[in-house]
């Protein structure tokens, strides 16, 4: 399961998800509207000063902002209805601190291995929180609100299922299709549930996000496609993660707000075409580069050793076209999402995505894995700068409506389960 | 009480923010808008439920009702719990989670604990775990593998005559490891390269066609049995499916979860780990076959030649990368099987004494006392690796031991294995009893050794001192004394002369 589709444990679609290294944790998500901005300030005193603020827009260091709509396809501003002037536009700033996160990251986990992850529920509700209290919209931070006890009670059973799965299925076979095709017909409810949880236990500014959508359409999106795509050998692939990220946008509202999605498949269709011809040219430059291992070894098998610059290749062309896609469809998700009048805007940088996905990688190797914290920062940090939201009018409008619940079993069970829905 | 702190109050209504200063008095919570007489909020403070401290992470005071207050007076907030004298385990792990030194401290600890898990706790628990499991279990998941097998594998090619040599070959080792239960052998053809040999979970050994014909000897075929037997008693099938998937556990509850093994980055733990457990598994199962070996008298010697011929058999790839195969390097393997086994004379220790000739009188031997456990220790390295082009040391003069007339007087049969160096000047230092099968014989077996003279070994043209093992044998049918009149006495299959009859 890579970054960029939205795991079905992602409340919110396309987030800063710190890439390749951190889809469970990638905390912050969503994207409420409202009032003014502190923004290069890194203390928690900066809530206090917004107090005194005005509703204005700081610049952001990292990308441009976003400008509305060009007139050019838009009808152009119409005084009498004054639904297209310039909105004011507000970053997402982003507070974590490696060093910080890394002190939490490696106690949180050494606490689990000693409880034989027993905390490991705590843990990943602290690593969260973490990620969406340092997550500040119009000077207010988001949180995270799960109830421990009701992770752990999920990660048992799963844990039980999967340990039982691999044991019985080493004794009867017959059982792994017969648990691989039970697992397909619980697929949409875990989707549902764990996009429930999640987003359930999101707030912003004291109101909870909802996650409803129905098993029929889960199910629709989550198996049926995927039958298209087997018959028409995969080239359906990107229109069915356009119509995903469209089931995971659109089932979310924070209180009577409701997220839009209205992205044609062209875009992702560009996207995963680029993506697919840089593994491609690399496969190529791989073939020849072996071919002419194969002729200096005199047509003898190369070993192991002599292929490994093509590894280096592929492995790099996977990495890179994996990054781009997932830049590319940053960028298109967040310019199409909606939450009722209001709009957000992003501009991320492919250039500046995938070298800082490159220094993550080399360090997640050097240091195995222990710099896992320092590239979750880095990454959520700048996804975060690129990212803007545009009120298409006062956000403190948006009310509550209605109750709803989420069950920490569907959102473990997404985490498990994502190892076979991803290709 | 106190002079309160600052916060916003949102009324869970809406996204409207209202600034307020919290006050508590009287185990009441207050909260005020600025300049205003009356409290907005006014609760009871035990009704409040209170976001833990997390960093520098606002708070969150939950009122009953539906409202939230959010605060970046962390301090403030801190106090009033003190004075609750509640969230004392969380302000623990704060504690914890604010000090550089904890974090050192806590990352030495961490990677310790988890290479420790890994290597020793998972594999432990592992082992008891597959000992637990019904033999009725283990045999179906041996029927289930076979079945899988099936389908690529095509029938034996061998005639009957050929199989039967196989079979007689494990009910050797069978009687002399006091297994009552036989494996159950299958032949299958591989395909040309494809000389292997494998154990399924329930005692099914698998045996190709081409590794029946690539053996040089009865022996060797044996040596690989009892390789495959091994896998088969120490229960690895069963292990190696209860670790892995344990071991997968463990790195997804460490890194988060499991979507992170897709990664690459994620995977190369996993991967090492996975290599490292079967690197164990077959050294385990080189050591069980060794020691069976030599309780049938057979040496171990024909085990490094059968590796080393199939080792030869295979296409060149990769053959350095240790840790990257699953079977740990051949050469690693021979050399601790029999140190100083010489590759180049592969065929030679089919020394002719023993190949073929039953043991009826081993297989009722008394349990070798040999102590597995150090076993591996014993066998120390080679004091020097002779290549193929050295010369090893020949014998120039061996006098059988004496027959202890305790044992003569009743019949007894036995064998000792020594190990040995023969020196720069040919003579042997450093004896050690590898294993017996009675203590009884073990001292005139030394004795006899000791005395015995080589031609020393050579390396590049240098006298080199060479470590080796022996095998003696002490058979009372045989009329004078131990077996000092025959041609070629207790065989000695090291590091034989090339010249050997």
């Amino acid at each position: 399961m890579s970054d960029h589709s939205a795991t079905p444990e992602q409340p919110s679609p396309e987030f800063p998800d710190p890439a390749s290294a951190a889809p469970a944790d990638a905390g912050a998500r969503f994207a409420p509207p409202a009032l003014p901005l502190p923004a290069d300030t890194d203390t928690p005193a900066d809530l206090r000063e917004t107090l005194q603020r005005t509703l204005q827009t700081p610049p952001q260091p990292d990308c441009p902002p976003r400008l509305p709509p060009s007139p050019a396809t838009q009808p152009p501003p119409s005084p009498a209805t004054g639904m297209e002037q310039p909105r004011p536009s507000h970053g997402f700033v982003f507070h974590g601190e490696a060093r910080e996160y890394f002190r939490i990251w490696i106690v949180n986990t050494l606490l689990t291995i000693l409880t034989c992850g027993l905390y490991s529920a705590w843990a990943k509700v602290r690593k969260r929180r973490y990620l969406r209290g340092n997550t500040e919209l119009m000077g207010h931070r988001f949180d995270y609100r799960a109830n421990p006890p009701r992770i752990l009670a999920g990660n048992i059973l799963v844990a039980l299922m999967f340990l039982a799965y691999m044991v019985v299925g080493e004794v009867y076979p017959v059982v792994r299709f017969g648990a691989l095709l039970a697992g397909l017909i619980l697929l949409p409810w875990v989707v549902v549930r764990s996009l429930s949880f999640n987003a359930h236990n999101t707030t912003y500014r004291g109101m909870r996000f909802y996650s409803r959508q129905t098993y029929g359409w889960a199910a629709m999106t989550y198996i049926g496609q995927w039958v298209i795509i087997i018959i028409t050998l995969g080239f359906y692939y990107p229109a069915w993660v356009r119509n995903r990220k469209k089931f995971t946008i659109e089932s979310h509202r924070l209180g009577d707000a409701f997220f839009r999605f209205e992205s044609k498949s062209g875009p992702f269709y560009l996207a995963y075409l680029v993506g697919g011809a840089m593994v491609f040219g690399a496969a190529m430059i791989g073939g020849v580069l072996t071919t002419l291992i194969i002729t200096l070894n005199g047509g003898r098998v190369p070993s192991t050793l002599q292929l490994v610059p093509f590894f280096l290749i592929y492995g790099f062309a996977i990495y890179s076209s994996k990054h781009f896609v997932y830049a590319q469809l940053f960028n298109q998700v967040w310019n199409n999402t909606r939450l009722d009048e209001h709009r957000f805007s992003a501009n991320l940088s492919v250039g500046k995505w995938y070298g800082l996905q490159m220094a993550n990688l080399g360090a997640m190797l050097v240091s195995c894995g222990l710099l896992y914290p320092w590239a979750t920062m880095r990454s959520t940090r700048y996804a975060l700068s690129c990212l803007r939201f545009q009120p298409g009018g006062p956000i403190e409008k948006i009310s509550r409506l209605g109750k709803s619940d989420g069950s920490a079993f569907g959102e473990t069970a997404a985490e498990f389960v994502g190892l076979d829905i991803g290709l | 009480m106190n002079p309160g702190f600052h916060g916003f109050l949102f009324d869970g209504e809406s996204l409207l923010v209202k600034p307020v200063t919290v006050t508590v008095t009287a185990g009441r919570l207050q909260g005020h808008a600025p300049e205003a007489p009356e409290p907005m909020v006014d609760v009871s403070l035990a009704d409040v439920a209170i976001s833990d401290r997390l960093a520098s992470v606002p708070r969150y005071l939950y009122l009953p009702g539906g409202g939230t207050i959010e605060t970046p007076d962390n301090a403030a907030v801190d106090l009033l719990l003190a004075g609750q004298r509640r969230g004392r385990t969380v302000a623990l792990v704060h504690a914890l989670e604010i000090h550089s030194r904890v974090a050192a401290a806590a990352t030495v600890l961490l990677v310790a604990a988890i290479a420790g898990a890994l290597w020793w706790g998972l594999p432990a628990l592992a082992l008891r775990v597959a000992l637990a499991v019904p033999e009725r279990i283990e045999l179906q998941m041996g029927e289930a593998g076979l079945l899988a097998i099936n389908r690529f594998l095509p029938d034996t090619g061998l005639d009957r005559r050929a199989r039967h040599r196989v079979q007689s070959q494990l009910n050797r080792l069978m009687a002399v490891a006091g297994i009552q239960q036989k494996p159950r052998l299958v032949f299958r053809s591989m395909g040309e390269n494809a000389a292997n040999a494998f154990a399924l979970p329930g005692g099914i050994i698998v045996v190709s066609d081409e590794l029946v014909k690539l053996a040089g000897s009865d022996d060797e075929i044996a040596a690989v049995l009892a390789h495959e037997t091994g896998h088969w008693q120490r229960r690895h099938g069963t292990q190696g499916v209860l670790r892995n998937s344990a071991a997968l556990l463990v790195v997804s509850t460490v890194t988060g979860d499991l979507s992170t093994l897709t990664t690459f980055a994620g995977t190369i733990p996993f991967t090492l780990l996975q290599r490292g457990y079967s690197r164990e598994f077959e050294a385990e199962a080189d050591r069980y076959a060794v020691d069976l070996l030599r309780r049938a008298g057979i040496n171990p010697a024909h085990f490094a030649a059968i590796l080393d011929k199939l080792e030869k058999s295979r296409p060149a790839t990769g053959r350095d990368l240790s840790y990257f195969n699953t079977h740990p390097s051949t050469r690693d393997r021979i050399q601790r099987i029999a140190p100083g086994f010489v590759a180049g004379n592969a065929a030679a220790p089919a020394a002719k004494p023993e190949s073929g000739e039953p043991f009826p009188k081993l297989a009722t031997a008394a349990p070798v006392k040999a102590n597995r456990g150090d076993l591996e220790g014993r066998f120390t390295e080679p004091s020097v690796e002779l290549g193929p082009d050295d010369k090893p040391p020949r014998p120039l003069s061996r006098k059988a031991p004496r027959y202890p007339e305790e044992m003569r007087k009743k019949s007894i049969a036995g064998s000792v294995t020594l190990e040995f160096t023969i020196d720069q000047s040919g003579d042997v230092r450093s004896v050690r009893v590898v294993n017996s099968t009675h203590r009884e014989f073990e001292e005139e077996a030394v004795t006899a050794v000791k005395d015995w003279k080589f031609a020393p070994g050579e390396k590049n043209g240098r006298k080199v001192s060479v470590r080796s093992t022996q095998l003696l044998m002490f058979d009372p049918s045989d009329d004078e004394a131990p077996q000092a009149g025959r041609g070629a006495p207790p065989t000695i299959d090291l590091n034989p002369p090339p010249d050997k009859p």
